[in-house]
């Protein structure tokens, strides 16, 4: 009984740490997503190539989060190699 | 409700055909509203009438108006400014109108301003059997009306984008992450709900430029650039989808007795008919005299309007 309880919590901890990888590595996709998102939306406003200045600006109070939150990546630009360590949980 | 677009380069007779057509038109019985999109515009010149930038009765059903090009991207601006207003109420503290005027000289403003323009002016009139819109010089004609084309592809890519967010953030949803108040479902995410507005803006006047009821009128006289640039619109319109119904070759040289001077100018004239005949074969066309003067007031516009009045009959069938 003790070895089936065992076996259970090491498959059970496996699969959570499976899905704790998998929400971070979607957490990290979602958030260069949302990173690209707003560069097109603010492409125009920024000297690149966009279609309208006006669509852009309209978007451009809706995307509050999603911009403080690129400016805050570009910010650590200077430092890519910790970026993408950081991405990966290596310390 | 129909909408006829004159299209060629400047100086050709867009204005004089888009008046004269409307003339005409008026004299069959139809109502018509004449519009100049043309920041240079002299379609009130035209009449022999002055106004300051509001609609002029000409007569009971024909009514003409110069839009004031300057003014309606100055509201477009303040109508922008006043969202982003709303939208970041605690930054108040700064500004902004300084920022919204600059803006008046971005690239893409104009344009943007004016096919707002032209879909208000079609929407708030659609009790007129015709309106007809004196275009801009071809180059500027032609961004304008590829704009909501454009604009519905870098949008369908937005949307596409946005749409993968929105799973993204479904997903951690559904595996019990705490996402906050950041919308994860299409109905309640603002940027959705805006992409899709400004798509179905874009699809209504994709929608109507490309509708039976809209066709272009290329007007062009009987040289090589005029020509030229008359084969590029009439390609990029017939990429797009939007219908060139006629065709008006414009300010023909008629000589009898020979002039040694215009020797060369009639052969290239004659190069260039030779040309446009062949290239607009399939379309109705008509042919119009380099008057004597130009056609000034609404009698001296019948007169011109003879000439052009067998793509009456091609607009009607269309």
């Amino acid at each position: 009984m003790q070895f089936r309880n065992l076996v259970k919590k090491i498959f059970t901890g496996i699969a959570e740490s499976f899905k704790e990888r998998s929400a971070e590595l979607v957490k990290v996709e979602l958030r260069e997503l949302e990173n690209a998102f707003t560069l097109l939306v603010v492409s125009p406003l920024i000297g690149l190539p966009g279609p309208s200045t006006i669509s852009s600006l309209r978007l451009l109070p809706l995307i509050e989060r999603e911009l403080s939150q690129s400016l805050n990546v570009s910010s650590r630009l200077n430092d890519m190699l910790a970026e993408m360590l950081g991405y990966f949980d290596i310390t | 409700m129909k909408t006829i677009i004159t299209i060629g380069k400047g100086g050709v007779g867009k204005t004089t055909t888009a008046a004269s057509l409307g003339v005409l038109l008026h004299d069959r019985g139809f109502s018509v509203l004449i519009v100049s999109l043309d920041p240079a515009h002299n379609l009130l010149d035209v009449f022999n009438v002055r106004s300051s930038g509001k609609k002029v009765r000409v007569s009971t059903s024909l009514e003409i108006v110069e839009v004031d090009v300057d003014e309606i991207v100055k509201k477009y601006l303040d109508d922008v400014a006043l969202s982003i207003r709303s939208a970041f109420k605690h930054l108040s503290v700064l500004n902004i109108d300084k920022y919204i005027d600059t803006l008046s000289n971005a690239p893409g403003v104009e344009e943007h301003a004016l096919m707002n323009e032209f879909k208000r002016i079609i929407e708030e009139n659609d009790d007129k059997d015709f309106i007809i819109f004196d275009m801009p010089p071809t180059g500027l004609s032609l961004r304008i009306l590829s704009l909501p084309f454009v604009h519905r592809s870098w949008l369908t890519e937005l949307v596409k984008l946005r749409r993968a967010i929105l799973d993204r953030r479904r997903m951690l949803k559904n595996i019990g992450e705490d996402l906050g108040d950041v919308p994860y479902d299409e109905s309640e995410d603002p940027v959705m709900r805006e992409l899709n507005h400004m798509l179905d803006e874009c699809e209504k006047l994709i929608s109507c430029l490309t509708s039976r009821d809209t066709m272009c009128l290329l007007v062009l006289a009987p040289e090589t650039l005029p020509l030229l640039e008359a084969v590029r619109a009439f390609e990029k319109l017939k990429s797009l989808n939007i219908a060139v119904r006629g065709c008006v070759i414009n300010k023909i040289l008629k000589i009898r007795s020979t002039i040694p001077e215009l020797g060369s100018k009639l052969r290239e004239q004659e190069h260039c008919l030779k040309k446009i005949r062949e290239t607009f074969r399939d379309l109705p066309t008509v042919e119009v005299p380099l008057l004597e003067q130009e056609p000034r007031g609404v009698d001296s516009l019948r007169k011109y309007a003879n000439y052009i009045e067998p793509l009456v009959d091609s607009i009607m069938r269309a």
